[in-house]
């Protein structure tokens, strides 16, 4: 009883201090307390350290000598991209919070470039009248000249998914289908399946993830299988062309990965972003900045881990911006027409 | 899950039929007691962020009290419920949402004489004790931490005048189970319904070598009339979890509250 009172009395009389309570945190002055922060904290979450075969430890050993007590908050930035430039990992993004003065993606810079590679309104022109447009990440009409139907899907999220079935719908009677998803900067699983499911052949095993459970590299919660389900009263079985480039990425792949186990799909174009994770919630810095990264591993029904690998095109095929630009011609549309006129005598 | 869920059910409803036997048989006295004030206090959960936050939260309770026609039992049931925000000094812009909410039931005897001013009581208390924390919408970031807690607690009585009463409490939770946000944000993919019943059953068993909690109250109480009490309490609630990411918490209350006897 005396040793409680004691207790209280000190909680009492300390309580008008932070620190004293809650104990030291990292100081938004300090960069190295900063830098530290940032490290440790993916060091203890982030899920694919071991499958990118990257020594944590290294990294930091190599950047940290670049901190130094007077750098400017410009520079410090820089080391940080550096260190998490290392990952190559689009699902790690760190941005400022207070001042809105950066955001920034690891292993962006190769997709950024791709954007380049695709004319939204080149696809339009080889579209019949009447193609429709039925969000800004989306659009659909049939193939001036071929009985095929093309939609474009830039993104899995932040419109209505009922979009998805309009826009799927409005094809069905084409013999042919050509889903383009170039660019597509992903979102919910939720779209990816509802796409997938439009074109289901079976109930396949889609993927398996696991989440990163602990504090060691290795630790990682029990595997969820995930299937494709068959979305619709029925499903369109006839082919189908699957267009991607270097920056599809996350939902979209995952979209891929249930469209790649129908044997009337195949997909054209260059190899997927290869960035398959879920993405954890926002991490705090001291000094105001904000960072996300991948929490989970996801491997294919065959085990396969196709993290920074991407899916592999059945028919590589990738635009020049300067030649596109020069000759007015999508190259990656246009081997998709030949394919299905060549293949299917569509 | 199903068996935490019977279980649960299970013990409300033994307490219920508990107290209504024991209405039932004399005079007992029953109270019901509305509380509300200001939370001013300090948290970290590392588990959220490395940051330190302090807290400011309104918040609001009812308490109904069945007191044995002996005066010797004393039943308590209490819900609370506070919501606020918690600020980092450092950084403006991390300012989050802040809900806490509680269930509480006790059982005290009281060992000292029946009649005098004075009066001690000691018994157990079961709670469970939730608080979550939002930055910006759930999509971002949150955090939770629960438990489920069986305790011991102590309570003291001084009626100093005819009208004018000091009363101080102290529980200390000696088991519980809690949850906590998962190690990463998400640890599987759940639909709603799993997800809720993760979030408030899906957690281990911890004792006071890893969760250590004082809950300490002390308050005046003016007996207006008869039926009417009004009072004033101010309540320390210190909590300190010692895991893979700690947490640690200290609350100051000063609450006002109106209870009815009858």
């Amino acid at each position: 009883m005396h040793k409680l009172f004691i207790l209280i009395l000190t909680l009492g009389l300390i309580s008008c201090d932070t620190k004293s309570i809650l104990g030291d945190e990292p100081a938004a002055t300090d960069p190295a307390a900063v830098f530290d922060a940032l490290w440790s904290d993916m060091d203890r979450h982030y899920a694919l350290f071991d499958v990118k075969c990257i020594d944590w430890d290294s990294v930091y050993q190599v950047n940290r000598k670049n901190i130094f007590n007077t750098m400017s908050n410009y520079q410090l930035r820089s080391v940080c991209f550096d260190m998490l430039e290392s990952l190559s990992d689009r699902h790690i993004t760190i941005w400022d919070q207070v001042k809105s003065s950066f955001w920034y993606m690891s292993g962006g810079k190769e997709a950024l470039e791709s954007a380049y590679e695709i004319s939204l309104y080149l696809i339009q022109d080889t579209l019949e009248t009447g193609w429709r447009e039925l969000n800004e990440h989306m659009f659909c009409g049939k193939i001036k000249n071929h009985d095929v139907g093309y939609l474009y899907i830039g993104s899995m999220h932040d419109y209505p998914i009922d979009d998805i079935d309009k826009a799927i719908k409005s094809l069905w009677p084409a013999k042919a289908i050509i889903l383009d998803v170039r660019q597509n900067n992903g979102g919910s699983l939720e779209y990816a399946q509802r796409v997938a499911g439009f074109f289901a052949d079976n109930e396949n095993l889609m993927l398996k993830e696991q989440f990163r459970n602990g504090p060691s590299h290795s630790d990682f919660g029990k595997a969820t299988e995930i299937y494709t389900k068959k979305y619709g009263e029925q499903q369109y079985h006839k082919p189908v062309v699957v267009l991607t480039d270097c920056a599809t990425v996350s939902a979209a792949e995952w979209m891929l990965m249930s469209m790649k186990s129908f044997k009337h799909v195949v997909q054209i174009g260059d190899s997927t972003s290869g960035n398959f994770s879920v993405i954890g919630p926002v991490r705090f810095l001291p000094n105001g900045w904000c960072f996300r990264y991948s929490i989970e591993k996801v491997v294919t029904a065959d085990d396969k881990c196709l993290e920074s690998i991407g899916h592999t095109p059945d028919i590589y095929v990738r635009n020049s911006a300067e030649e596109m630009q020069k000759t007015n011609r999508d190259e990656v549309l246009i081997t998709a027409l030949e394919y299905l006129k060549k293949e299917h005598g569509i | 899950m199903t068996n935490a869920t019977h279980g649960a059910k299970g013990a409300a409803l033994s307490i219920l039929l508990v107290l209504w036997a024991i209405s039932a048989v004399g005079q007992n006295k029953h109270s019901i007691q509305v509380e509300g004030g200001y939370v001013s206090g300090y948290l970290k959960d590392t588990r959220f962020s490395p940051l330190n936050y302090t807290k400011s939260t309104i918040r609001g309770s009812i308490e109904y009290s069945l007191l044995s026609e002996n005066n010797k039992n004393l039943y308590s049931v209490a819900l609370h419920y506070g919501q606020g925000t918690i600020n980092t000094a450092q950084v403006q812009q991390f300012r989050s949402q802040s809900f806490q909410a509680m269930l509480s039931m006790s059982y005290m005897r009281n060992i000292t004489t029946a009649t005098g001013p004075f009066s001690l009581w000691v018994g157990a208390q079961y709670q469970s004790r939730g608080q979550l924390y939002v930055w910006n919408n759930y999509d971002s970031a949150w955090g939770y931490m629960i438990g489920h807690s069986l305790g011991a607690k102590l309570a003291a009585q001084y009626q100093f005048a005819r009208r004018h009463e000091l009363h101080s409490s102290i529980a200390v939770p000696l088991v519980q189970l809690m949850t906590r946000t998962p190690y990463n944000g998400l640890d599987e993919r759940r639909d709603p319904l799993s997800l809720v019943m993760s979030i408030l059953f899906n957690g281990k068993v911890v004792s006071m070598d890893k969760y250590f909690g004082i809950d300490w109250s002390v308050g005046y109480k003016y007996n207006m009339t008869r039926s009417i009490d009004l009072g004033l309490r101010y309540n320390l609630f210190y909590q300190n979890l010692t895991d893979t990411d700690p947490v640690r918490g200290l609350d100051h209350s000063l609450l006002m509250n109106i209870t009815i006897n009858f």
